[in-house]
């Protein structure tokens, strides 16, 4: 972990209210896992105070060399809407990487990986994550849902890789109307994972780890939190975890990937 | 240890006036890697108690404009815990080590500070008694905001320890100066101010309090003029040295605090904004004292001028 200055290289639009900024940061991130996240601070700007997690989306390489991280945003607030000002050149204060990251190893070959929404941001990174530790891209399915097509993202990413994608839509815009959970239920009725990993809002992520619970597979949630520090100094982030001695792990240094069993997330929604 | 920014606080000699308010900075390893442990005046570490305790529940924190409010609830691993398991870490670092002690009783904060000598203490430096912390229903605020009440508290710690002793004051109360007085009467060698101020946020769309225990502890700039203030009310009361706490993201601020009378600082907020602002802090300050041709720190140390 360290705190470094980065180039901006690009901060593209990505869809509606989405982007994608490319950072030129140390090579500490070239040995990041998946799931792992940095915090985000702009120089020049007193407001908001607090730094800004996010989940690093995938690592920038140019003929196989290092150059950065880029991170997927969607603008929803004072410094997301500032970051997507923040042209290309200019510098930002980055804290990272952070946290503990999805687990990843050569046993899993077939699972299934569950998105909502902006929740997709760091699935990319794992599904690269995966098929580098030796997984069969089309053993693995990814379930990606939102609202609205708007908020189906990086489908061709996924299928670029070779990916078996399911899509769904609350709105029915895009893919099979319903929900992401819906389209994990069908999928698990002809085949059976050895992961499941999701990433998206707590109702989503809490629906998810039963279904998964219920049919007997790990499941690793992402879990995003208000947090100050990053570094597990403030103890802001706090969740109800059954592992933890004191009843509560704090997101930023336990997780933010989490084994869905040890946490209780029905009463935080 | 003697430099242009060396610091005596009440026994207690530090290499510079730049201190990591308690639980801001952990037990100093959450920063290892963002910060020279070397090179800071003291880590003041996580409030601890005599018995671990869990915390408030979620959502402990939340932004207001230019503030942080947090209602953290004093999670605590426990002194024995960070005797066995944290101190090692820190104590061979060149920065003094103080203990942040908290107590549901005068007898609980005595205990803490009684298990400090032990000869596996001996990389404590010092203790800062935390009669300030806003969160936590028994102890703590309770005992900070009638000096008689602080003063019991102080007392019990005083008998209980050798090593120079810091009260951590509220700003929560009509008059600080009244409970500094009365803390430097009891025995403490020092005092610091201000913790947290007393304030809560609401979610309108719910009607829902925005932190789990309704109320919280405002920090970080917004609260710095309030914390000068204090500490230049506090400096003018008490002859003992008055550490300034509240606000604090830069040299500047660093100054302020130390023209008004403090002579040292604590930077809390900041910390997590700015990881590595401890060591901006120490540069810039020398800088300061380099530019105004100011030999050492002890001579800037309360020389406002209010003509």
């Amino acid at each position: 972990m360290n705190q470094e200055t980065a180039e901006i290289l690009w901060n593209a639009p990505a869809g509606a209210s989405v982007y994608r900024i490319g950072l030129s940061c140390g090579s500490e991130y070239a040995r990041a896992d998946a799931g792992q996240f940095a915090t985000l601070r702009l120089p020049e700007e007193s407001s908001p105070l607090l730094r800004r997690p996010f989940s690093i989306h995938r690592l920038i390489r140019n003929d196989g060399e290092f150059q950065g991280i880029e991170i997927l945003y969607k603008r929803v607030g004072e410094f997301t809407r500032k970051l997507s000002q923040a042209p290309a050149g200019r510098r930002i204060d980055i804290l990272g990487p952070l946290g503990k990251g999805f687990t990843v190893t050569a046993s899993i070959k077939r699972p299934a990986l569950v998105a909502g929404g902006i929740g997709v941001a760091p699935m990319v990174f794992l599904a690269e994550k995966l098929i580098q530790a030796g997984m069969a891209s089309d053993g693995a399915v990814i379930c990606l849902g939102g609202r609205s097509a708007d908020d189906v993202l990086c489908a061709p990413d996924f299928q670029a890789m070779g990916l078996k994608t399911r899509i769904t839509s609350e709105d029915g815009s895009i893919g099979e109307k319903g929900r992401v959970t819906e389209a994990l239920s069908d999928w698990l009725k002809d085949h059976s994972p050895d992961m499941v990993y999701a990433c998206g809002p707590v109702p989503m992520l809490d629906a998810v780890s039963k279904i998964a619970e219920k049919q007997d597979i790990a499941c690793e949630v992402s879990i995003e939190t208000v947090m100050a520090c990053g570094v597990g100094a403030c103890l802001g982030c706090a969740i109800k975890d059954t592992r933890h001695q004191s009843g509560y792990g704090h997101v930023c240094i336990d997780g933010p990937v989490f084994n869905a069993a040890r946490l209780e997330l029905t009463d935080r929604h | 240890m003697e430099n242009s920014l060396s610091v005596n606080i009440g026994g207690l000699l530090l290499q510079n006036p730049v201190m990591t308010a308690s639980g801001t900075f952990g037990f100093g390893r959450e920063f290892e890697s963002l910060v020279d442990l070397n090179r800071l005046g003291a880590v003041i570490v996580k409030g601890l108690a005599r018995e671990p305790s869990p915390g408030n529940p979620p959502p402990r924190i939340v932004e207001t404009p230019c503030g942080l409010l947090n209602a953290i609830g004093l999670e605590n691993i426990g002194i024995e815990a960070f005797i066995k398991d944290k101190l090692p870490f820190l104590a061979p670092y060149a920065s003094a080590v103080i203990v942040n002690v908290y107590g549901q009783t005068p007898e609980a904060y005595a205990a803490v500070a009684q298990r400090c000598e032990g000869a596996d203490g001996d990389g404590i430096d010092g203790l800062e008694v935390n009669i300030s912390c806003p969160n936590v229903k028994a102890g703590g605020v309770s005992f900070g905001v009638a000096p008689e009440a602080a003063a019991e508290v102080v007392c019990a710690v005083r008998e209980k320890t050798t090593k120079p002793l810091i009260v951590k004051l509220t700003p929560n109360v009509t008059d600080v100066t009244g409970i500094a007085e009365a803390v430097v009467a009891a025995g403490a060698d020092a005092v610091s101010l201000i913790n947290t101020l007393a304030g809560m946020a609401i979610d309108i769309n719910s009607r829902r309090p925005k932190l789990g225990n309704i109320t919280g502890g405002l920090s970080g700039p917004a609260i710095k003029p309030v914390a000068l203030r204090m500490v230049w009310e506090a400096a003018r009361a008490v002859d003992v040295p008055v550490i300034g706490v509240g606000g604090i993201s830069t040299a500047e601020d660093a100054l302020e605090f130390i023209i008004a009378g403090a002579a040292a600082v604590q930077i809390g907020t900041a910390n997590f904004t700015n990881p590595g602002v401890t060591m901006e802090v120490i540069d810039g300050i020398r800088s300061f004292l380099s530019r105004e041709a100011i030999g050492h720190i002890t001579e800037l140390i309360g020389t406002l001028s209010t003509k």
